[in-house]
C-alpha cells in the first residue's frame, strides 16, 4: 500500500483476497511447470493467515454492522416492527452486507483500472519519455583527491538539481 | 581491511559463481566468479550514524568490494568520519538537493555489476547483501529489497512504524512478491543491477519518492523486482512528530507524483495496476473516511461509528504477532499496537493533504526534506 496506509480499507481486503487465491494460482503455475514444491509452504502459510484474518474480522464487522443498524432511527422503527429477524435471518445478514459492499467496490475499482488501461494503451506508448543513460566514464570530483591535490572541476553531464538550502540524504 | 580488498571467499559466497550463461546473469560476477557489489551510502550530516552503517557493511557474509559514501556537503564532518573508517568518500561540488541526486552522482564510479543503495542511518543483518544478491541471479530481475525494521522502538512514532513494518513486510509485501509486483523496492536498502539502473539514468529526482519512481520504471521496461523477506535492515525511523511529518509529507507527495507520472507505464501489468488503483482509492477514500466521515457520523448518528477506526485490528494483530513471535518480540509488538493507530491517523492526514495540494491546488512538493 502507499506510504502510511498499509491494511487500511480496500487495500487490505485486496491483499487478503490475493493471499486466499494463492493456492489456485500456485496450482496453475505448477501445472504449467513454472514452480516447485517448495513454494507451497509460502502459499499455505499466507493462505492460512488470510483465512484466520477473515475469520477474526467477520465477528467484529457483523457486530458493528448490527450495532449501527440498531442505532439508526429509521432502522430502529423497522426493527421494532419486525422484532429483529431482518438482521439475523433476513435476506441480508449482518455479516453479508458489509462484505458484499466491500467486494462490489473492489471489483468496480479493478474494472475501472482495466478500462482505463484499454483506453490509454496507445497514448502510453506515445508518451514514453526517453531516458538519458549515465556516462560511466564522465569525470567527477572526488573529495579525497581534491583535498590532496587541489583538483577541481565539474562531475560531467548536467549538474544535479540543487536546492537553496542543503537538504537530502538518507530517509 | 581496506575498502578495495576482495571479500573473503566463503562457501556461501561461492554459490554465486554458478550462473547461467546469460549475459545479464554473468555480469554480476567479478573476475574471480564471485558476486561483486558496490555500496553507495548517501549522507548529509550523518556523522553520528555512518560509522555503524560502514561497519555493518564490512561484517557482511558477502561484503561490498567498495563502499562509497556520498558526503552531500555535510557540515558535521561526515566525510572525514567515513574516510577514517575506510570508505571512499565522494563530495559533490554543491549539495545535490536529494538522496537520488547524491546516489546518481556516485553511480558513474561504480565498476561492479551490482550496486547496493543503503541509507547512512541503516545497518544490515550479516547475510543481507548475500540474500539480496541471490535474487538477482535471475537475469530478468533488476532490483531487490529486503525486510525493514526500525532499529529503535522507543517513542510513540517509532512503535507505530514498527507495527506498520511488521504488517507490511511480514505479510503484505510477501503477497505482492508472490504476484511479482512489489509496490516499492525500498530506498533505504535495495540492490540493483547496474546496467538496468544506468539504462534508466540512475535515480531520478523528478519525484519525492525516488525508490517508487525507480521501481515502477523497471516494471515499465519489463524488468522484475523482488522482495526478499529474510534480508533484514534496521534504519533509524523518525522519533518525533516533526520528523515523522516531514518523512510522510515526502512519501505521500511522492506517491501522488508517481501515480501521475507512471500510471500509463504500469497499466499493462495486471496485478500491479489493480494494486495501485486500490491504493489510490485507499489514499483518498480511506483517508477521507478516517478524518471526516467517521467523526461526523459518530457525532450525528451513533458513536458506534468510532469503532471503524479499529475494525481491522484483529486482522492486523495476526500477521504482526506471528512476525514478532518469530523474532521473539511478541510483547513489544502487542504493547506497540495502539501506536500504530495513532500513526495511521497522521498517515491519513498527510495523504489527504498531499492529494489536495498535488491534484487540486497544483502545488507539488519540489524540495526534498530530510526526514530525520
Amino acid at each position: 500500500m502507499p506510504a502510511g496506509l498499509p491494511g487500511t480499507g480496500l487495500g487490505g481486503v485486496f491483499l487478503i483476497l490475493s493471499a486466499l487465491l494463492m493456492p489456485v494460482v500456485e496450482l496453475r503455475r505448477r501445472m504449467r511447470g513454472r514452480t516447485g514444491l517448495g513454494r507451497w509452504r509460502l502459499v499455505g502459510r499466507h493462505a492460512a493467515l488470510a483465512i484466520g484474518m477473515v475469520a477474526v474480522v467477520l465477528g467484529p464487522v457483523g457486530a458493528v454492522y448490527t450495532a449501527l443498524l440498531g442505532s439508526s432511527p429509521a432502522h430502529a422503527g423497522a426493527s421494532a416492527r419486525s422484532a429483529g429477524p431482518n438482521l439475523r435471518g433476513g435476506p441480508m445478514s449482518p455479516h453479508v452486507a458489509p462484505i458484499l459492499i466491500t467486494l462490489v467496490a473492489l471489483v468496480a475499482i479493478i474494472v475501472i483500472a482495466y478500462t482505463l488501461r484499454l483506453s490509454l494503451l496507445v497514448p502510453a506508448r506515445r508518451g514514453r519519455q526517453p531516458v538519458r543513460p549515465i556516462d560511466a566514464e564522465a569525470p567527477l570530483i572526488e573529495s579525497r583527491d581534491s583535498a590532496a591535490a587541489g583538483e577541481g572541476g565539474g562531475h560531467g553531464g548536467d549538474p544535479p538539481s540543487a536546492s537553496a538550502a542543503p537538504t537530502s540524504a538518507s530517509a | 581491511m581496506d575498502a578495495t580488498d576482495p571479500p573473503p571467499v566463503g562457501e556461501k559466497t561461492m554459490r554465486f559463481a554458478t550462473f547461467r550463461g546469460d549475459r545479464r546473469a554473468t555480469e554480476i560476477a567479478g573476475e574471480a566468479g564471485r558476486v561483486e557489489v558496490t555500496a553507495i551510502v548517501p549522507a548529509f550530516n550523518e556523522a553520528d550514524s555512518v560509522v555503524e552503517t560502514i561497519e555493518s557493511l564490512r561484517r557482511q557474509t558477502t561484503p561490498p568490494v567498495e563502499i562509497i559514501v556520498v558526503d552531500d556537503c555535510s557540515e558535521d564532518g561526515t566525510g572525514e568520519v567515513a574516510r577514517e573508517h575506510g570508505a571512499r568518500v565522494l563530495r559533490p561540488p554543491a549539495n545535490t538537493g536529494s538522496k537520488a541526486g547524491a546516489q546518481t552522482f556516485a553511480l558513474r564510479e561504480v565498476r561492479t555489476g551490482l550496486v547496493l543503495a543503503l541509507d547512512a542511518d541503516t545497518v544490515l543483518a550479516p547475510d543481507a547483501i548475500q540474500l539480496l544478491a541471490e535474487a538477482l541471479e535471475d537475469p530478468e530481475v533488476a532490483a531487490a529489497s529486503g525486510f525493514v525494521l526500525p532499529r529503535r522502538v522507543r517513542t510513540l512514532w517509532e512503535r507505530g512504524r514498527y507495527i506498520e513494518y511488521l504488517f507490511m513486510f511480514g505479510f503484505l509485501k510477501q503477497i505482492q512478491d508472490y504476484y511479482e509486483s512489489p509496490l516499492i523496492s525500498s530506498g533505504c536498502f535495495s540492490i540493483y543491477r547496474v546496467s538496468a539502473l544506468r539504462a534508466l539514468g540512475g535515480w531520478s529526482d523528478r519525484t519525492m519518492a525516488e525508490d517508487m519512481d525507480l521501481t515502477w520504471s523497471f516494471y515499465r521496461e519489463g524488468s522484475k523486482v523482488r522482495f526478499v523477506p529474510d534480508a533484514i535492515c534496521y534504519p533509524i525511523e523518525p522519533p518525533n512528530l516533526r520528523f515523522m511529518r516531514t518523512q510522510l509529507r515526502r512519501w505521500s507527495h511522492g506517491f501522488v507524483q508517481n501515480v501521475r507520472l507512471h500510471w500509463q507505464g504500469i497499466a499493462h501489468r495486471g496485478y500491479l495496476r489493480s494494486l495501485v488503483a486500490v491504493a489510490c482509492w485507499d489514499a483518498l477514500v480511506a483517508s477521507a473516511a478516517f478524518l471526516i466521515a467517521l467523526p461526523i457520523l459518530a457525532f450525528l448518528v451513533t458513536p458506534f461509528f468510532l469503532l471503524g477506526y479499529i475494525l481491522d485490528a484483529p486482522a492486523v494483530v495476526i500477521p504482526v504477532a506471528l512476525a514478532a513471535a518469530r523474532r521473539r518480540e511478541l510483547m513489544r509488538a502487542l504493547l506497540s499496537l495502539p501506536c500504530y493507530y495513532v500513526l495511521r491517523f497522521l498517515n491519513a492526514a498527510m495523504m489527504l493533504k498531499a492529494i489536495w495540494l498535488e491534484s487540486v491546488m497544483r502545488k507539488p512538493l519540489l524540495v526534498y526534506e530530510k526526514g530525520h
